[in-house]
This record gives C-alpha cells, sequence and structure tokens, in this order.
C-alpha cells in the first residue's frame, strides 16, 4: 500500500508539467497581490489627495478672509472686521484640523482617527430617542442603524486592542459594509467605492482572498494539477491502469493510493497557495493582527428589512478564530470538489473540461441555496459571518450543517468512485 | 481550404463543440422561457416597490398630521406645505400603481416622473424617501428618452423585448465564462496534437509553417464565429418570434458608464463588431501559445490564469475600449462610452498579426526526434 503511494507520487513528481503549472500558480497569485497593493497604494494617494485639497481650500478661503479684513480695516467697518476675523480664525482652525489628520493618517497613528471618528459616530449609532437619527452619506445614501452600529464597536474594539485598519477611500467615518444596505445603480457605486477595504498585511490580505471565493477556486485548480492520478492513465493513448491489473496487486489498495494521492496533493497545493501570498505580504508591509474583529450577524428578528436594521444584533470574533473555522470547512470542501471531480474524470478525461463541468456545477448549485444543497456552502465567508442566512431568510443554514452535509456527500461521492472504478475492471 | 476542412473535422468530431453549441441554444431557450414567465412577477415587483414608497410617504404625513394637531393649525406654515406635498406625492404613487396594474406602459412612466420630481421636492423638505435623488434623476432621464420613443420600461434581467433580451443573453454569454469555455473546447483539438505527437505527422507533409499556422487558426476563427453568430441568432429569433411586438425595439436607450445614452441597435451593432475582433485575437492567442508551450495542460493553465487576472483587473478598473483585451468582458467594454473605438479594433488587428507572427516563428522549431 505504502509503495503504491510513494510510486503514484513520484509519478506526479517526475512530471515536468506538475511543477510549471505549480510555478504558473504560485507567480500568478503572488502577482494579484501586488496588483491589490498596488490599488491599496492608490487608495492611500487618494486620502492624502483629498486632505491636501481639503487643506488648500481652507488656506484659499482664510487668505481670502484676510484680504477682506484688510479691506474692511481700511473702511472701517467695524462689523465686517469682526466678521472677517472671525471666519479667517474658523479657516485657520480647519486648516490645521486637516493637517493634524493627514499627519495622523501618514504617520499612521490610528488611535487618534479611531477617537475622532467614534466621536462622530456615537450620537448616530446610539440614538436617544427623540433624536434623529437619520445619517446621509455621500451620493444621497441612507446609511442604516445597523451599519452604523457595527462600525462604532468595531472601531471601538479595534482602539481597545490597538488593531491597524484596512484601507479606505474615504477620509471622514471608515465605514464596514455590511448587508443591510439596499441602494441601487450611482448610489451603490459611491457606497462601494467608499466602503471597499483593502489590506496590505499578509493576514489581512487572506482574509480578503477568503471573501472572494478564494479557497472553492484554488481547490479546483489544485483537482486541475493533482486529480488526474486515474483518469491519465485510462484513456485510449495511454491505458497504463491496464498493467497493474496484470500485476498481483490489491484493486482496492491500488484504488486508495490513487485517490489519497490526488487529495493530498490538492491538501499541499491548497496550503502552499495561502502560505506563499503570505509570506509575500508579512514581508512587504507585516503579517497583520490576529485579533483583528470580523462581523458575524446574529440573525434577523423579524421579517421587515427596515426594522431589522434597527434592532438586529451583532457581534465581533477574532481573524484567528474566523482562520481557524475556515480551515475546517476548506477540510470538508476539498473532499466534496475533489471527490465530484474525481467522479466525473472517470468518465470524462480532458482535465479542463472537468474543470469546466465541476466549476459550471458549482455555480450552478450556488443559486440554488437550500440547508441541504452543499454548494450553497461554497462561500465560506458568508457562512461563517452568517451573512447567508439574512440573505435567504434561512436559520438552518449553518456553519455545523455545512461541514456535516460536504463531509457526507463527499463521502457518498467517493464510494461512487470506488463502485465505478472496480465495475470498469470487469469489462 | 482542404486544411481548414480536416480541422473542422477533428473539431466536429470531438463532440464537445456540438455539446456546447446545444448547450447555448437550450440556454437561451430556458433562458426566454423563465424571462416569459417572470413578466407578471416583474409587474408585483414594480406594484410592491411604489406600494412600499407609498407606505413609506404616509408613515411620515401621518407623524406631521399629529404633531400639527398638537400645536394646532396656522401655527407652522412649513409643517402643512410638507404634509400638503406629503399626500399629494402619496395620491401620484397610487395613481401609478393603478396605471402599472393596467398595464398602461407609458402613462406609467410619465406618472413615475411626476411621482419622482415630487419625491424630490419632499426630500428636499429634510423628508425621506427610499430612493436617493441621484436614482431618482437617472430614472427620470431614462424615463423621458423612454416616453419620446414610446417605448415601454423593461427590466433588463427579466425582458422578452427582443433588443433587451438580446443584451440580457449576449452578457450572458460573452464574457470572461463564456469566451474561456469557447476558446479551450475549440482549441482543445489542436493543442492535444503537441501531446499526442500527431503534429510531427504533418511535418511530414509539404506544408508550409505559416499554411500550417495560419489554417489552424482560420478554422479556429470561423468555429468561433459560429458559435458566436448561432447566440445572436436564437437571441433574435426567438425573441422575436415569441416575444413583445414592437415597432421599434431597437431604439431602446441604455445608459453608458459616462451616463450618455445609446440605442440597444448601436449596442447590439457594436458588441459583434467587437465581438469578432477579439475572437480573432484570442484565436491567435491560442495558437501562438499552443506552438509556443507544446503541452495542453500548460497551455490551459496559462490560458486559465491570465482570463482570471484579466477579469480581476477589468473588475477594478483596469478597462479601456482601446485595450484589445478589455472586450474579455465584452458588454462592458462596449457600453464604456458612446462611440467605438477603432483604434481598439486596429490593435486588435494587429496584435493578432504579430501573435500570428510568433507563432509561425515557433512553429519552425520543429524538433524532428
Amino acid at each position: 500500500m505504502m509503495k503504491l503511494f510513494l510510486f503514484e507520487w513520484k509519478k506526479i513528481l517526475k512530471k515536468k508539467t506538475t511543477w510549471v503549472l505549480l510555478i504558473l500558480s504560485l507567480t500568478a497569485t503572488i502577482g494579484i497581490y501586488f496588483f491589490h497593493l498596488s490599488l491599496a497604494n492608490n487608495v492611500e494617494q487618494k486620502v492624502i489627495n483629498h486632505y491636501d485639497f481639503l487643506i488648500n481650500l481652507s488656506l484659499e478661503s482664510a487668505e481670502d478672509s484676510r484680504l477682506a479684513k484688510e479691506k474692511a480695516i481700511k473702511e472701517e467697518d467695524e462689523d465686517l472686521i469682526e466678521q472677517a476675523t472671525m471666519e479667517e480664525e474658523h479657516y485657520r482652525t480647519s486648516v490645521e484640523k486637516y493637517q493634524s489628520a493627514k499627519k495622523s493618517y501618514v504617520d499612521e497613528e490610528w488611535e487618534v482617527l479611531y477617537q475622532r471618528e467614534l466621536d462622530s459616530l456615537e450620537t448616530y449609532a446610539y440614538p436617544s430617542q427623540y433624536e434623529n437619527a437619520v445619517f446621509i452619506a455621500e451620493g444621497g445614501g441612507e446609511i442604516t442603524n445597523f451599519t452604523l452600529r457595527a462600525t462604532f464597536e468595531e472601531r471601538k474594539y479595534m482602539l481597545d486592542h490597538k488593531i491597524d485598519p484596512f484601507i479606505q477611500n474615504t477620509i471622514y467615518d471608515m465605514y464596514l459594509r455590511t448587508a443591510y444596505e439596499d441602494f441601487d445603480s450611482k448610489t451603490l457605486e459611491i457606497w462601494e467605492e467608499m466602503t471597499d477595504r483593502y489590506g496590505k498585511q499578509g493576514i489581512y490580505y487572506i482574509y480578503q482572498l477568503i471573501q472572494s471565493l478564494y479557497i472553492p477556486i484554488i481547490i479546483l485548480l489544485g483537482c486541475f494539477i493533482f486529480g488526474n492520478t486515474l483518469s491519465s492513465e485510462t484513456t485510449k493513448k495511454n491505458n497504463g491502469i491496464r498493467f497493474h491489473q496484470v500485476l498481483p496487486l490489491n484493486q482496492t489498495k491500488l484504488f486508495v493510493a490513487k485517490y489519497l494521492t490526488g487529495y493530498l496533493g490538492i491538501l499541499l497545493f491548497f496550503m502552499l497557495m495561502i502560505v506563499a501570498p503570505l509570506i509575500v505580504g508579512t514581508l512587504m508591509h507585516g503579517f497583520g493582527y490576529l485579533d483583528y474583529p470580523v462581523l458575524i450577524y446574529d440573525g434577523y428578528t423579524t421579517e421587515d428589512m427596515w426594522k431589522n436594521a434597527m434592532e438586529d444584533t451583532f457581534h465581533f470574533i477574532t481573524l484567528q478564530e474566523y482562520l481557524s473555522k475556515t480551515v475546517w470547512f476548506a477540510l470538508a470542501m476539498s473532499l466534496l470538489i475533489y471527490s465530484l471531480y474525481y467522479l466525473v474524470s472517470q468518465f470524462s478525461k480532458e482535465p479542463i473540461f472537468n474543470t469546466i463541468i465541476i466549476g459550471v456545477i458549482c455555480f450552478v448549485g450556488m443559486q440554488f441555496q437550500h440547508p441541504y444543497n452543499p454548494f450553497s456552502y461554497l462561500d465560506i465567508d458568508k457562512v461563517i459571518s452568517h451573512e447567508i442566512q439574512l440573505e435567504t431568510w434561512n436559520t438552518d443554514i449553518t456553519y455545523i450543517t455545512g461541514i456535516m452535509i460536504m463531509l457526507v456527500i463527499g463521502f457518498i461521492f467517493t464510494v461512487g468512485n470506488y463502485i465505478r472504478f472496480r465495475s470498469r475492471r470487469t469489462n | 481550404m482542404k486544411i481548414i476542412q480536416f480541422e473542422w473535422k477533428k473539431l466536429w468530431k470531438s463532440k464537445a463543440f456540438i455539446a456546447i453549441l446545444l448547450i447555448t441554444i437550450a440556454l437561451i431557450a430556458g433562458l426566454f422561457t423563465r424571462n416569459y414567465f417572470y413578466q407578471d412577477i416583474v409587474k408585483t415587483q414594480k406594484m410592491e416597490m411604489f406600494r412600499e414608497h407609498s407606505l413609506n410617504v404616509i408613515s411620515q404625513v401621518d407623524a406631521d398630521r399629529d404633531t400639527l394637531e398638537e400645536i394646532g393649525e396656522g401655527v407652522d406654515p412649513i409643517l402643512e406645505e410638507n404634509v400638503e406635498l406629503g399626500l399629494s406625492l402619496y395620491r401620484k404613487l397610487q395613481e401609478l400603481r393603478a396605471a402599472v396594474d393596467a398595464g398602461e406602459d407609458l402613462s406609467a412612466l410619465q406618472l413615475e416622473n411626476e411621482a419622482y420630481e415630487l419625491a424630490m421636492q419632499y426630500l428636499s423638505k429634510d423628508k425621506r424617501y427610499p430612493l436617493t435623488e441621484i436614482e431618482m434623476q437617472d430614472e427620470v432621464k431614462l424615463n423621458e428618452e423612454l416616453l419620446q420613443k414610446e417605448l415601454p420600461k423593461e427590466d433588463l434581467q427579466a425582458s422578452i423585448q427582443p433588443a433587451v433580451f438580446m443584451k440580457q443573453v449576449m452578457q450572458l454569454l460573452f464574457n470572461t465564462f463564456g469566451f474561456f469555455i469557447l476558446v479551450v473546447i475549440i482549441g482543445t483539438p489542436i493543442v492535444k496534437e503537441f501531446d499526442d505527437h500527431t503534429i510531427k505527422l504533418t511535418y511530414g507533409l509539404p506544408i508550409s509553417s505559416h499554411r500550417l499556422v495560419l489554417s489552424k487558426w482560420l478554422s479556429m476563427v470561423l468555429s468561433g464565429a459560429i458559435w458566436f453568430g448561432l447566440v445572436l441568432l436564437a437571441a433574435y429569433a426567438v425573441s422575436t418570434v415569441l416575444g413583445k411586438d414592437l415597432a421599434n425595439p431597437f431604439e431602446y436607450p441604455l445608459y453608458t458608464e459616462q451616463m450618455t445614452f445609446i440605442t440597444m441597435g448601436e449596442y447590439v451593432t457594436q458588441s459583434i463588431f467587437f465581438g469578432l475582433f477579439y475572437l480573432i485575437l484570442l484565436m491567435s492567442f491560442f495558437i501562438f501559445l499552443s506552438f509556443l508551450l507544446k503541452s495542453t495542460l500548460v497551455v490551459h493553465i496559462v490560458l486559465l490564469i491570465l482570463f482570471v487576472v484579466n477579469f480581476i483587473m477589468t473588475s477594478n478598473g483596469v478597462i479601456h475600449p482601446i485595450i484589445p483585451w478589455s472586450y474579455q468582458e465584452l458588454g462592458q467594454a462596449v457600453i464604456l462610452s458612446e462611440t467605438a473605438s477603432w483604434i481598439g479594433a486596429v490593435l486588435s488587428l494587429v496584435l493578432t498579426s504579430i501573435l500570428l507572427l510568433f507563432a509561425i516563428l515557433t512553429s519552425k522549431r520543429r524538433e524532428y526526434r
């Protein structure tokens, strides 16, 4: 058994294409990090430019007021002198305010900025009963109370734990985008531009990758590279499997060796594809903070989203907890996708076609969200943060159910694979 | 010519191409059926939306009325004005709902505009309305354009109006995903010859490299064009025969990125034009990769990575009409601006020739062993 297993590995490692594919994938993921980094730097520059713009504007206005004052002094108009003096004073203080804010931003003194944000947010996040708590963002969108509360608590937590933020394209409040906003067209665009976050640090970047379906894609790519242990030996041109069949080998052991080799390959590939960008990110901008708060929705209270925005609750978990949950989930998911891929590969021999077929199945499966549909759980971030419960109005879609369903279906497919393998031998 | 026919034979024998053609047709038919049955849902959704709007307004009017009762009439004229305005907005929304319900599309458009005008006034009085001013202004502009052309408004994601349906189909199929599947399916029989070493058989024939490369490329372009044409034809046929019967469906206005209008007709012709140029480029790129790398798996993964990277770039704003590979997201690239970019088309052709030239050069490196 061990020998078979090692032999399978030897075949994979001896293939030049395996290494080429590995290097290409690594280059791509690292390249994407640098693209992401350039976007982040771009946004950072925009924020600084915005500060500069405001500083210049205030300076000009102050200068204008000064001139007006001088003119008024000449004309000895007491009222005008007083007014112009006040205006000048006002613009000078705003220049100072913006300059100090810009300095804090450039020097990354986040505590100062957090404190300022908290002061401005508090009344809106927790309005007293008689206050009008409507908060309008740029572009005219009405920010829900849920988002305000979540942003406030997040900022407070980050101030307490001294955590660096993600980069965001705004000089005012760095809102946390939640599932409660319901904007359209242009307003949505403005809102997204304001709340898009960019993480430069290693672990922050990984967190963002997870949010953009990186894990299922990597698993699928891993299948494409390592999942052909059986199918590559059963084509018309290369029917190496026949050779095994005339050897005194236990067929079950042969199958297990081939199946496990592929699976292990995928897991190793997965680790590599996570670790590589992590290392590059860490080298470039530090590791990041493992106790960064990740928002978890507590589900909905009523059927009315307007009311929910006021009443629904939430809590935070640390990024560390989020990542460990992700790892377990990814393991279950890899079994599901791999077993499905392997099954398809026993019928269709072209790896890219199989990858496309699985990709299409996953994509279509994701459109029909149901607790017992394993593909509903592919967007790990939404499952862990419970966002999917709000989207589907279904609290049965949970983390544990997801793992269970994926494992069970994955196991069924594995058995299916074995049956198909055994039935091939007889014909 | 014979070589092209031969390449075609290989492709058609692979079954995958026929499968993709059939699946495409099934997909279009399925989408049309869905849209057909969605018409009632769209209407109900619209009515539901306006009901929510009117509920929102009336609750504010009620609150204002209560305050008015407390302080007595004639004390706060602004408040009274607000109540009056809120009420007329509410009435307008009710009229609008009735018009939508009765299916009077054009008068509904008129009423919608009037309602939004009132709503914008209402917003300016420090009141709330579920839509923002920007959203309403855009909607008003679109409605005016539609009224001018006497076209009913369509839901862009669920319509059986021929032009709008064609746009939806094109958006669904002429994108990163669709083009990737197409090029992989058409190209695999060609790149596989390197793995199977059958390409070496052609080295024994009196065919020059440039003829070999060009005929392979041409056969790929033709196959791609067949799929491309089939999609357009199927979408057009099914929606014209079974869809809404209008005098000028292709006059339907569409917002560009710069918030100007182009008509659906312009959108479709530009898409066809640039789609074909993109296909020519894509196929030459595939041929170039095949002759350069000579391995199916490697070509596929390089292609996959490039497609994904380009997709990430385009969705992050690195998209421009003169960049030839921006047309990977065809709809998005076409809608960037009002006028088509001739430079983009010319650059596509230049790049295609360069790639083919390189493919011919690499194909001379034949490794007779």
